[in-house]
């Protein structure tokens, strides 16, 4: 079980990885943690011509914070991530971390090579929808910045073009009064999720909600953001927590595979939709009495 | 731009347990193979080259890193440690080793190599571990022998012993 | 024997001698081996098809890759060798490589051997095979079906093997019975997966021809005669050798030797030492299995819960060849068809049928927990039923203590026990009573926490007739009997006094070397450290027989006896020279502390290592009657183990030791969910030899029990592809999910051997899975099928079908043999263009080959029929793919049918839809489509989570392309986002 041959680029700026990528086009292939993407090179699912590694461009692993969130560079590694205090501005993050593969991935696994791989049952790229977040591209071309709504398209598809290197993912600062959660549902840990969930959601003084969005993974291609809009204003209670569970069930067509079939995914959709609500909900009321 | 050809073998220099190495690898080459069949470092093992067995696990500037999904080209320069380096000499066993003797923690000893490397980073890191930390670390590594009750039986005595030292 | 003795090694919770080396790197495995020089290393081209027939080969290309020895085709195989052969003589042809047909997924088609294993790879996508598919026969109830398609032609049927077998009087027993109550299950295969794989280096010399293959095969031995007369020598011209450290097996490295052969064979093909290094998609996909098996059991009950009468019947799924030394596994639990209980009467009806699977073998348990699940099961059914508590109506029904040795209806003599006192210990290290209470509690919570318990006889140290069970008396009458369960042990005494043990057990972990110093240690009055131990085997140089080997729990019940025999004979050869030396009566010394010295007051001693030397150094001095040097061969052969008589009664084992789990269960009412509360666990093993290493075989046996109960599956979808063909999907339990366990022991010692030891090891991998499903069906109120899952057990909870697919359905009347995977869908979209315009578009082979993802050409061939080369590429994932289609059932400007299929570098697919315009207001067209498509192939195995996901991008793509400039919407905003990209990335 080895690799097809394959030629290796070291770029070490991101000026040099673009020039790469602009030089081989499909037959390029970004490496950064590697932690998929060396499986199914081993198993010869893929074969590109050109390996480009980027792991050694130089400020690719930092984490930049401002005013409106977090920026998180393109070979920051989930353990980093996961112990970063700058990411407590962005708890999602934080909260989907420990579900992602094991230790030791996620010693060398990378936050945006996760959401760049757009595995459907991944934790990162429904987090990063959930948070609103965005993602930075580069191209010789220019930078992009594309919503991960429209980054995340299907199976292992995304908006990046050939050319183009996510150079960082956005994830905008959770407001205040806010809360958020994730959970998810999986045979064994780290095992691919069968379900996974997420929610995000503010509270205003009274405690009605601004804002929500709750999110799926592992019930579709890719993972879906459930229709909320008509809670806005609404306040938080049982009620609310079932019309989440309802539109959760409405919201997927999901598959059978061998561990879960199409009824028992939605089911649990439902559930786990609910759950990571009333969660998020909860931690809000907390941070708002805090306030 | 630091570029290789498909078929071409270049050299690559680590410092393997200390001692600086060098050897011949294609761009393919994974850091296992490289490890075992041109370092001849043969203590680290592959089970999977998928991922999940952690078997191969080596510690690369301190973290542990799976060897079957990195290529020895992308490790040039860097520190790598596996088990044939946790001792300080061949006739010493660490303490971690020698909790893993006590506790029978293993018994075909295909998997140990890489739940020694995997303890060494989090040891270092959790100074106090839960048994459930200890179980989650864990679950990075497949053992088909032991039903991991020696393991974590060997990783608590150390771990106390550690901390309250 | 009488109980072991406090000052002895034996009994004594050492640390293993083992360790050292493994914990440090030192040790070697035969990955780590170059044992001579010039090795190349092979790779080996694998069936994508569950069933097909192999038209044509041409490995032209693939011999002209760089780096290429040579390619070993089924057909050199077929003429370098001839068939493995099995215990039952079945005209079908086994051979390690397909000949002329593939009958698995997975099956080694050809072998490239090149300078290394990356260049071997390579070569191996350059083999052009031509298959026509068959259609696949997956479940073993379809086996049975005489309309399924035939795997061996030359035996004409899929049922392979059938025998009844009739104990007692079970027609009376039934007849008269008060209850009948019965339980069917369909036990799933698992698989020991460890972590080293298989690992052949294998050598061919001329003059004369002889084989040299180093392995990581773990016996049986009587697997050798099978090798040797494959490959066409004497058995001594195949010399096999053992590494020093073997990574894990628990019976499945029995498996390899399949590839022992393929891997000599192709050595002389291409006269070059070859290393094939099987890794881990090999392994789950082409090793070896676990049988899976269907039971229905009934049980012939009093009201009072007393079991009267058994019916068994079996059938056995071997998988595509039946591979030596099955049909074992369906008769290693023969001669104890009773289990523990007294019941006399039994009736069986055994069958074994071949299917599209891997073949199977050993594996931990060998066929015991495929038998004590559904006789536990029945258990649990009939005290339900009839109002009695689980344990009570076990306690009712075991074997009494006074009963020992108990005479088996089907002929095993269990020596000693007391079950009884097992299970009131087990209830009690489970806590039964506070576990009644706290299930009450849960109940009234609404809570589903459910009680359960398990057991067994373990039996170890098989007898080598007991597959002769599998034929009638008058066919073992014809061939040659078979009998026995030896093991032998030498010891020596270099002339500089240092001792060596040779066993040749082929440990896989076990720690054998430990426990064969400490019992040769007891005898010599040596320190154990003191003594060298050898485990591997070498066939040339070392004493084996057929018995050699590391299976059926045998190490402790045979091998340790032949140790102790061995020192006991060199122990009394000292005394005789002590005797001598010393001035003594030979009854009058004592060895210890590595001296041999005199009890008669004298106090004098001589050290052992003297005594010894002088037998090397001073011959000719020695006392009369005393060989030069210390060599003795020790047999420990149990009598006890005929082979079966004229009735079928067969004395399967040497040993029978006895467990019972009790756990306790919480299911999860949301999601299924199995979390284990308590387990208790207790076993009579008899003396233990190293109660640390026992504790480590019971953990280990549990943990495969676990696996088993709640994750494992070898799963293959209805058309024979396999699904857990990764450890991502193939689910080992890890860390997080074993419970914590109190275990317990009683011991009845077994007067069977030496060291009134019962074997163990295989415990709880036996048991816990019908213990853990007798737990769930208690919380739940129902049966649930193995594994486990929590989709399973919420599915059976709700009353719903339990498989989450059809994991094991029939294929389709008309059974497409391309068809894999299966994906049904939908969908919808809207065009900006009146129907007319989309139809012609869609009957325009440009417009098509502009729509279609990655298509390179496309030809009309007229009549709506076109082919086209697409390259796929998904993320990378896909190739190039050779694809037909034909459109039909064409109404213009409507509707058509349309079918096709594709074959390319990562498997094949198949698939039909329906497509419908219909117009929309102000000009549209609504496009509807259903499909169904089924994948196969390499793509179908790895990524089976990702198809469904695959194929509606596809479609997507196709549909963005073919409207793109006419404009239009569709159901999902996928294809909005794909048209962006379309627009601004690719053209």
């Amino acid at each position: 079980m080895k690799p097809a041959p394959f030629a290796y680029v070291r770029p070490l700026s991101i000026a040099e990885a673009v020039a790469a990528l602009g030089e081989h086009g499909s037959a390029g292939r970004i490496i950064a943690g590697g932690q998929s993407l060396g499986a199914m090179l081993n198993m010869r699912l893929v074969a590109p011509k050109v390996l480009v590694d980027i792991n050694r461009i130089a400020g690719a692993n930092s984490i930049e914070k401002d005013r409106t969130g977090i920026r998180v560079g393109a070979t920051v590694r989930q353990s980093d991530a996961l112990r970063h205090t700058d990411l407590n501005a962005t708890p999602l993050i934080k909260e989907a971390l420990p579900h992602v593969g094991h230790f030791q991935t996620r010693n060398r696994g990378t936050i945006c090579g996760s959401i760049a791989h757009a595995d459907p049952s991944a934790e990162l790229p429904l987090a990063l929808l959930v948070s609103d977040g965005a993602v930075e591209l580069r191209s010789k071309r220019g930078t992009r910045i594309v919503a991960a709504d429209d980054f995340l398209v299907s199976t292992l598809t995304t908006a990046r073009r050939e050319d183009e290197m996510v150079v960082a993912t956005l994830w905008p600062s959770a407001p205040a009064r806010s809360g958020c959660a994730f959970d998810e549902f999986a045979i064994r840990g780290g095992d691919y999720a069968i379900v996974a969930a997420a929610a995000q959601v503010s509270l205003d003084a009274p405690g009605n909600i601004t804002s929500i969005r709750v999110g799926l993974a592992g019930v579709g291609e890719r993972p879906i953001l459930i229709d909320t809009s008509q809670l806005i204003g609404d306040k938080p209670s049982d009620g609310v927590a079932e019309e989440i569970m309802d539109r959760a069930r409405r919201s997927i067509e999901p598959i059978s595979d061998m561990q879960a079939s199409a009824e028992y995914r939605t089911h649990l959709a439902g559930i786990f939709a609910r759950r990571v609500f009333d969660a998020a909900i909860r931690r809000a009321q907390e941070g708002a009495s805090r306030v | 731009m630091f570029e290789v050809a498909c078929d071409a073998s270049i050299p690559v220099r680590v410092t393997l347990n200390g001692v600086a190495r060098e050897g011949l690898a294609s761009p393919r080459m994974q850091l296992a193979d490289f490890l075992r069949h041109v370092l001849r470092a043969y203590g680290t093992h592959v089970g999977c080259e998928h991922g999940i067995c952690g078997a191969c696990t080596v510690l690369i500037d301190g973290r542990a890193v799976r060897a079957c999904m990195i290529f020895a080209i992308q490790v040039d320069g860097m520190d790598i440690r596996t088990v044939e380096g946790l001792a300080a000499s061949p006739d010493e066993l660490t303490a971690l080793q020698a909790a893993f003797k006590k506790h029978h923690a293993l018994q075909c000893g295909f998997c140990t190599p890489g739940i020694l490397m995997s303890c060494t980073q989090f040891l270092a890191e959790h100074p106090a571990p839960t048994e459930a930390e200890i179980r989650e670390m864990l679950t990075g590594h497949l053992c088909r022998c032991t039903g991991y009750k020696g393991i974590v039986e060997a990783i608590k005595e150390v771990a106390a012993a550690k901390s309250g030292a | 024997m009488s109980s072991l003795e406090e000052n002895r090694w034996v009994g004594q919770a050492t640390e293993r001698r083992e360790d050292a080396a493994l914990l440090t790197g030192n040790a070697r495995f035969i990955d780590d081996l170059e044992p001579i020089a010039g090795i190349r290393h092979a790779a080996i081209l694998r069936s994508p098809h569950a069933h097909a027939r192999i038209l044509r080969i041409d490995a032209t290309r693939a011999e002209q890759a760089p780096g290429v020895t040579g390619v070993v085709t089924g057909q050199d195989i077929a003429q370098l060798s001839r068939p493995l052969a099995s215990a039952l003589k079945l005209a079908a042809k086994y051979y390690p490589c397909a000949v002329g047909k593939v009958r698995y997924f997975g099956e080694p088609v050809a072998v490239v051997v090149a300078a290394d294993r990356y260049l071997a790879e390579d070569a191996l996508a350059l083999i052009d095979v031509e298959y026509e598919p068959l259609p696949p026969v997956v479940d073993p109830k379809f086996a049975l079906d005489p309309a399924s398609a035939v795997l061996h032609d030359e035996v004409g049927s899929n049922v392979v093997h059938r025998r009844t077998f009739r104990y007692g009087d079970p027609e009376q027993a039934f007849a008269t019975a008060q209850h009948i109550f019965s339980y069917s299950n369909h036990h799933p295969r698992v698989h020991s997966t460890p972590i080293e794989t298989y690992g052949v280096i294998a050598n061919f010399e001329r003059a004369p021809d002889r084989y040299t293959v180093w392995s990581n095969f773990q016996g049986p031995f009587t697997i050798h005669p099978v090798m040797s007369a494959a490959l066409g020598v004497p058995s001594q011209r195949l010399r096999l050798i053992s590494p020093p450290a073997s990574g894990g097996s628990f019976g499945i490295k029995q498996g390899v030797f399949p590839y022992i052969v393929l891997m000599a064979v192709v050595s002389r093909k291409l006269g070059v030492p070859v290393k094939w290094i099987e890794d881990r998609l090999e392994h789950l996909a082409a090793s070896s299995s676990a049988t899976d098996r269907l039971t229905d059991i009934e049980g012939a009950f009093s009201d009072g819960g007393e079991l009267l009468g058994l019916r068994l019947r079996q059938t056995e799924n071997v998988g595509a060849y039946m591979r030596a030394p099955e049909p074992a596994s369906l008769y290693r639990m023969h001669g104890t068809l009773n289990g523990p209980y007294r019941v006399r009467h039994i009736a069986v009806e055994n069958a074994a049928v071949v299917t599209n699977q891997v073949p199977t073998g050993l594996n931990r348990g060998f066929g015991a927990p495929q038998y004590f699940y559904p006789l536990e099961r029945l258990m649990d059914v009939a005290a339900d039923k009839l109002g009695i508590d689980k344990a009570d109506i076990r306690m009712r029904n075991f074997i009494r203590s006074d009963e020992f040795p108990y005479d088996c209806p089907s002929g095993s003599l269990l020596d000693s026990g007391n079950y009884h006192n097992t299970l009131a210990l087990a209830m009690n290290a489970a806590g039964y009573a506070e576990l009644l209470k706290e299930r009450d509690t849960a109940r009234a919570e609404g809570r589903l926490f459910g009680i359960g318990i398990g057991a067994a006889v373990e039996t170890s140290g098989s007898n080598m007739g007991y597959i002769n069970a599998a034929l009638t008396a008058e066919e073992r009458a014809k061939g040659s009997p078979k009998s026995g369960g030896a093991a032998s042990a030498t010891l020596t005494i270099d002339p500089m006094g240092s001792i060596v043990v040779n066993v040749g057990s082929t440990p896989n972990g076990q720690g054998h070397a430990t426990v064969v110093a400490q019992v040769a240690a007891d005898e010599l009055g040596v320190d154990p450290a003191s003594i060298e131990v050898i485990t591997e085997l070498d066939t040339l140089t070392d004493g084996w027989s057929i018995t050699s080997g590391n299976y059926a729990n045998r190490f402790s019940v045979a091998v340790t006896s032949a140790v102790k025999i061995a020192a006991e004979n060199v122990g009394q050869k000292l005394k005789l020279l002590a005797a001598e030396a010393l001035d003594a009566s030979p009854d009058k010394i004592q060895l210890a502390n590595g001296h041999a010295s005199t009890t008669d007051g004298r106090n004098i001693s001589i050290p052992i290592r003297r005594l010894a030397a002088q037998t090397h150094w001073n011959a000719v001095a020695l006392p009369a009657g005393v060989p030069a040097g210390i060599r003795e061969v020790a047999v420990f052969s149990p009598l006890s183990l005929t082979g079966p008589d004229q009735a079928d009664r067969i004395r399967s084992s040497l040993t029978y030791a006895f467990l019972c789990d009790v756990v306790a269960v919480e299911v999860d009412r949301d999601s299924g969910r199995v979390h284990i509360r308590k387990y208790g666990s207790v076993h009579d093993i008899g003396n233990q030899l190293n109660p640390a290493m026992v504790k480590g075989q019971i953990w280990g046996g549990l943990a495969h029990g676990v696996g088993a109960a709640l994750f494992e599956q070898l799963a293959y979808d209805p058309q024979g592809v396999l699904l857990s063909s990764t450890f991502a999907d193939y689910l080992c339990p890890t860390a997080a999910e074993m419970p914590d366990v109190n275990i317990d022991h009683i011991c009845s010692p077994t007067k069977a051997n030496r060291l009134g030891a019962k074997g163990m090891g295989d415990g709880c991998s036996m048991i816990a899975p019908a213990a853990i499903a007798n737990a769930v069906a208690d919380a739940i109120g129902r049966d649930v099928s193995l594994p486990l899952t929590p989709a399973r057990v919420w599915n059976a909870m709700h009353g719903k079908s339990e498989a989450p697919v059809e994991a094991m359905q029939r294929p389709a009347d008309a059974p497409d043999a391309m068809a894999g995977r299966k994906v049904e869908g939908k969908g919808l979209v809207v065009v900006q263009a009146p129907p007319d315009v989309v139809w012609a578009r869609l009957l325009d082979p440009n417009a098509l080959q502009n729509a279609i993802p990655g298509c390179e050409t496309l030809q009309d061939h007229g009549q709506h029929s076109y082919s086209a080369r697409i390259a796929i590429s998904i993320a990378g994932i896909g190739g190039a793919y050779d694809a037909r289609v034909q459109l039909k059932d064409l109404k213009a400007p409507e509707s058509f049918r349309l079918a096709g299929h594709a074959t390319g570098d990562l498997g094949f697919g198949s698939g039909t839809a329906l497509v419908t315009l219909t117009p929309a207001d102000d000009g549209k067209t609504t496009i509807q489509y259903s499909y169904s498509a089924a994948v196969g192939g390499r793509v179908a195995s790895l990524g089976h989570r990702l198809i469904s996901g695959a194929t509606k991008l596809l479609i997507a793509q196709f549909f963005a392309r073919f409207t793109k400039d006419l404009g239009g919407s569709a159901d999902t905003g996928i294809l909005t986002k794909l048209r962006a990209w379309l627009g601004g990335g690719r053209s």
